[in-house]
């Protein structure tokens, strides 16, 4: 988790930590995801976040000179086993490419290079080499922890009255200037709906979209609003406006975009109850996420919801087929901030 | 303490007849019973580029296995194409699809009674599905990716898919200089080209400890990538003493907990 955090990557993997967890036993929460991410620095950014690739992470010494970045800072526990039969502090050891011992396996490892341009379908069909690393931990690939992009991580949960479980930002994706982002809520019931409203011109500067019902449950399937915020980019308002949605992003999806919204507009999440022109604040540095309205207005509006009985907190005016196959998977899947695993017992 | 293989219950015994029949007839040799039972869970298709290239790997990957003496089989998980599915409501069957990789692998090894299993992913939801299906099953378990795909080079400047998604959107770029793009942006087989889902996930494999070094990093279309399919088989613990043991787990129990200490 701390190197997904140290290389700002997908937010996905928020979801599938979780749910590898679950499989395995093991006690990891959104709390700790958390906890984890202030404390652990942006150390590397990659497309879409940068023009790097991960040919050039591969060259700047792979995933196992990031873990020794992290090292040098205090920040790892290396006495754990790997599949090799080395620890990670011998693997670090043998593959830091800033370390005394590299290994010329390791130097051969990151020097592998792209093929010569041409359309190539084959599984190991080249050979080429770089002839040299790049070992700038200032201004490469990698950076060191003195030179991080932030000294807290790539990743952030932020909770308020409209993610009361929780809900991912990318943090590395996001421009600064808005860290604190105060706008007017445009709602949009389907990923569909939005694509329209953002290329129809029905979003403005400062507005924040609300894309719902595109939750585990709620969708069903957790879409990924890749469009949405691609064409935010296309139209030049990614530096200006929000996105926030109860579905997923992919690794693709940069910008003031918030994620995996729990409880889910599908499961009487408070994302439902969200009308048009409310004032929505987001604050990154302080981990928030508020709708502006009093408490007493938000029990009334759930109130009214609540009181549409079967029909309440599902879309309103949406049109999909939704098959058989992926309504016995709604029946059964949790929220985001559970990794949006089965619930059976 | 030695524990038993999973594989016996199929193999040994008068009441296995029929199973050892069958077992025969998949190509196990005389010598192969008793010895452990590797699953080789590939997930080749020619619907996505970062599986398409996986077709002779698996069967390249069950040489080597066999070179030791063991009994390897090969099956294929379904793998969705998240760049393809994406903008209709094809995306409503991605993340269900992790869940019926993780299901589908639990069916095969424990259907087949497998005592190991060698990994080979490569998408979105591929490697997540396999990894809770390990966790799942608590066998030995190793992962190799199919890699990463190259950047698209236009001159000098580098593309990949969402360049060409965000591109088809702007007006200002014209349908010329967007079909150049699309022509460049994927240029080779591999997982896309930038820290997206598919890559976060494998250097995570590689990050606790379940992928050999340069496992998210190293591109498909290199000769070290192929190496990493062949480490995979000779240096992980997989074939050490005929380990059947609860290691999968504690792997990723050290790793985690351990990460929390901070």
């Amino acid at each position: 988790m701390k190197l997904d955090i140290a290389m700002g990557g997908s937010t996905n993997t928020v979801l599938h930590l979780l749910a590898i967890a679950h499989e395995a036993e093991v006690d990891f929460t959104m709390e700790d995801i958390d906890r984890l991410s202030r404390v652990t620095p942006n150390l590397c950014k990659v497309s879409p976040s940068s023009q790097y690739h991960v040919q050039d992470v591969n060259r700047a010494g792979g995933i196992l000179s990031i873990l020794a970045e992290l090292d040098r800072a205090g920040l790892m526990e290396t006495s754990v086993n790997r599949i090799d039969g080395k620890t990670l502090k011998e693997a670090i050891a043998a593959y830091d490419i800033k370390g005394l011992n590299v290994s010329d396996d390791a130097k051969k490892r990151f020097l592998s290079s792209p093929g010569d341009g041409r359309r190539n379908l084959v599984l190991g069909s080249q050979d080429n080499y770089y002839t040299n690393l790049d070992d700038d931990r200032e201004k490469g690939c990698i950076r060191d922890f003195e030179h991080a992009y932030s000294k807290d991580g790539g990743l952030a949960v932020l909770y308020g009255n409209i993610a009361e479980n929780g809900c991912i930002v990318k943090t590395a994706g996001v421009d600064p200037s808005i860290f604190k982002f105060t706008g007017t809520a445009k709602v949009f019931n389907s990923q569909d709906d939005a694509v329209n409203g953002i290329l129809g011109d029905a979003v403005q500067k400062g507005d924040v979209i609300v894309i719902r019902y595109e939750g585990p449950k709620g969708g069903p399937g957790m879409q990924e609003m890749l469009y949405p915020t691609s064409y935010f980019k296309s139209m030049q308002l990614d530096k200006y406006c929000a996105l926030i949605t109860d579905g997923r992003f992919s690794g693709g999806t940069s910008g003031l975009s918030i994620g995996h919204v729990s409880p889910e507009a599908g499961g009487g999440g408070a994302i439902a109850l969200i009308q048009e022109n409310d004032k929505i604040e987001i604050d990154i540095t302080e981990r928030s996420i508020n709708l502006m309205i009093s408490n007493t207005e938000l029990a009334e509006r759930r109130q009214a919801e609540e009181a549409k009985g079967k029909n309440a907190f599902t879309p309103v005016g949406r049109k999909r087929n939704i098959s058989k196959a992926l309504k016995a998977y709604a029946r059964f899947v949790s929220a985001a901030d559970k990794g949006a695993i089965r619930l059976i017992d | 303490m030695q524990i038993p293989l999973r594989s016996n219950t199929t193999t040994q015994g008068r009441r296995m007849a029929g199973a050892r029949s069958l077992w025969r007839a998949n190509g196990m040799k005389e010598e192969q019973f008793g010895k452990p039972v590797i699953a080789v869970v590939n997930s080749f298709t020619q619907f996505v580029p970062g599986h398409a290239h996986l077709h002779d790997i698996g069967q390249y990957i069950k040489g080597l296995i066999e070179k030791h003496g063991f009994f390897a089989a090969e099956f294929n998980t379904i793998a969705i194409d998240d760049g393809i599915a994406m903008g209709h409501d094809g995306m409503l069957y991605s993340l269900p699809s992790r869940d019926v990789i993780a299901d589908s692998v639990e069916y095969m090894c424990n259907g087949h009674k497998v005592d190991a299993m060698v990994c080979i992913s490569n998408c979105d939801k591929i490697t997540p599905g396999m990894l809770m299906a390990a966790m799942r099953l608590n066998i030995p378990a190793v992962f190799v990716s199919g890699g990463p795909m190259e950047a698209g080079l236009v001159g000098s400047t580098k593309y990949d898919l969402v360049d060409a998604m965000v591109l088809a959107a702007d007006q200002s770029v014209s349908d010329q200089e967007l079909s150049v793009i699309e022509q460049n942006a994927c240029p080779t087989c591999g997982s896309c080209s930038g820290m997206f889902t598919a890559n976060s996930m494998n250097c995570l494999a590689e990050a606790i400890g379940m992928a050999l070094p340069g496992n998210g990093t190293i591109v498909a279309t290199h000769a070290n990538r192929k190496r990493l399919f062949e480490e995979a088989v000779e240096k992980s613990s997989l074939l050490q003493n005929h380990i059947i043991t609860k290691e999968t787990k504690k792997y990723f129990h050290g790793t985690l907990e351990h990460a929390m200490h901070f």
